[in-house]
């Protein structure tokens, strides 16, 4: 028995007799050749079945730093014009700051403890949260 | 000893006036008289607690040092007279409440059913948390329910009805959702996502009657005959301002309780503010209403300073509601009107007069299967904006708008289908980078 993913992200298992079949994703419907990864780069064509490819480890470490990197100069502004104090914000804050209040005031999230990890900013079902430079010279 | 403020109604703007009085008057008396017992609560959340989004607990606005902090004594009643001459209000228990000035907050209330069988168990509107509570229990056994109305309140019923996993039956008089605000377009990706939710969408139909059982609700029928078995029946055909005291007290009320640019009502000492308050413009010559919380807001602040004479006036900008449409957030500024509302007998909730008026002006509109951005132009300066999906374009059509600013430079490009929003993009570049130096 082997692990394979389909070109649609799907993990199949197939008996390891049957490598070499022609098999069907039961997900997208693509037809392939059934092989199991360490033969697959040899004949990975259109409809080969496709293991992961490999993680793109640095990659993604590389993208993830320069994210954090960004965010770590932003802070999150509220337009207190567009907020209703509904609260999504603060629900779903993992550190319990208290973003709602911030929005109120109209004030930026200072807080030493915001991660910036955009659960308030993604969430926010008025658009009122954005991040923004963090300013050279704060006055708020 | 300090002034003697009574405050009816305890939305938001209500609050906000106690918070401005208290802030410049930290001696004054302030009293506010509502029917709500709960504390201040975020009422545009209510439909996202209905969806179930949030907790209730969540949608508490104010700890409980902040209410310490603001003094405020609590009456827990309905005002059944209002004596402007004595400066004296009496309640319907009996107490007698003076006043040195007075704020109506009364908000408005859903229009109630007129149709046969309206007064049955299960006919539900939503107005505030009880409603909100009443409906949430209620949907734990209902398998079926039916919705009319054709504003946000009647699309958050049907969203947070179904995901409560009822079924939801939609009816809509003509062939388009909120049809004075959104255009043929527009709605139709509203019930196009709907369809998808698995809302069954009724168009040209309209209710007749409701037939019970036992005093319970198990049916409507359509005008055109047809029976539909329902355990709810939600009605959010508009909202009314509560306009009984003030009449009854003789102050002038249209549609409103009218007020002038102090939010001063034809009483002096008497002022009025939020859902209630309908603001006479001198230079129409007509009162308009606002349904929306941020007017709210801005109305309470200004009428809780000029309470303590501080003379400021309130300045309506161009309105703006930010909304989730089918999950889609939708931004609606300024003037975008398309047309006539049957499903609608009076102004819906979180909505703007201003929005109905259609501008004589010509339109740029771009879509693809979800994503819209509607522009009304005028000869200067862009008047309204629907932009529904991708917000990208939100916040600079919201700067844009509100502070009217003369985009004749690209009107030209405007004009041009294809790029006529890379010029406007050049052009917002340039303005906020060169017009407001800091930024």
């Amino acid at each position: 028995m082997f692990e394979f993913t389909c070109q649609c992200g799907k993990v199949l298992k197939a008996a390891a007799e049957l490598a070499g079949k022609r098999g069907k994703c039961p997900r997208c419907g693509r037809q392939f050749v059934i092989s199991p990864p360490a033969s697959l780069s040899a004949e990975s064509t259109s409809h080969a079945a496709v293991s992961l490819p490999p993680a793109p480890a640095k990659l993604a470490t590389a993208a993830f730093a320069s994210r954090q990197h960004l965010l770590s100069q932003a802070q999150v502004v509220p337009d207190a014009m567009r907020c209703v104090q509904c609260g999504i914000c603060t629900h779903n804050c993992p550190m319990g700051i208290d973003v709602r209040a911030h929005a109120w005031r109209g004030l930026a999230i200072q807080d030493s403890h915001c991660l910036t990890c955009s659960e308030c900013v993604k969430r926010c079902p008025r658009g009122v949260l954005n991040f923004e430079r963090i300013p050279l010279l704060a006055t708020n | 000893m300090g002034s003697q403020h009574v405050i009816v109604g305890s939305g938001i703007a209500g609050l906000a006036a106690a918070e401005t009085i208290r802030q410049r008057q930290p001696q004054a008396t302030i009293s506010m008289i509502s029917e709500e017992r709960h504390e201040f609560y975020s009422r545009p959340g209510l439909a996202y607690l209905l969806r179930g989004d949030l907790r209730e607990k969540q949608l508490f606005i104010r700890t409980r040092q902040d209410l310490q902090s603001l003094q405020l004594q609590r009456l827990h009643a309905r005002v059944e007279q209002l004596d402007c001459a004595a400066h004296e209000l009496t309640l319907t228990d009996g107490r007698r409440v003076t006043f040195d000035r007075l704020l109506l907050a009364t908000g408005a209330l859903a229009v109630a059913p007129s149709f046969l069988g309206g007064d049955l168990s299960g006919v539900v509107t939503l107005d505030g948390l009880d409603d909100t509570r009443r409906i949430i229990a209620l949907a734990k056994r209902t398998k079926s329910a039916v919705v009319i109305g054709g504003g946000i309140t009647a699309l958050e019923l049907v969203e947070g009805l179904t995901a409560r996993r009822v079924q939801v039956h939609y009816f809509l008089r003509g062939q388009r959702y909120w049809s004075d605000v959104l255009d043929e377009i527009e709605s139709d990706i509203v019930l196009s996502r709907l369809r998808h939710e698995g809302v069954k969408i009724h168009l040209n139909t309209q209710i007749d009657r409701a037939q019970g059982a036992d005093g319970k609700l198990v049916a409507v029928e359509t005008q055109a005959g047809a029976r539909i078995a329902c355990q709810m029946l939600a009605v959010a055909i508009g909202v009314r301002p509560r306009v009984d005291l003030a009449r009854q007290a003789g102050l002038r009320v249209d549609r409103g309780v009218v007020v002038d640019p102090y939010l001063q009502t034809s009483q002096p000492d008497v002022f009025a503010a939020g859902d209630v308050a309908e603001i006479f413009d001198p230079q129409q010559g007509r009162g308009s209403l606002d349904v929306l919380w941020p007017s709210a807001l801005a109305q309470g602040n200004i009428a809780g300073a000029n309470m303590t004479g501080a003379g400021l006036t309130y300045r309506k900008t161009s309105a703006l509601n930010v909304t989730q449409l089918t999950g889609l957030r939708t931004t609606i500024i300024g003037a975008v009107g398309a047309g006539k509302n049957d499903d609608l007998v009076a102004i819906t909730r979180g909505e703007s007069e201003s929005w109905r008026a259609l501008p004589s002006t010509w339109v740029l509109s771009q879509r693809d299967d979800v994503n819209r951005l509607r522009l009304m132009a005028g000869e200067r300066t862009i008047v309204g904006a629907v932009v529904m999906g991708d917000q990208t374009w939100s916040r600079p059509l919201q700067r844009l708008i509100v502070e009217k600013v003369d985009i004749s430079p690209v009107c030209a490009a405007l004009m041009q289908p294809t790029d006529g929003l890379a010029a406007l993009a050049a052009f917002y570049h340039h303005w906020s980078t060169h017009a407001q130096p800091g930024l």
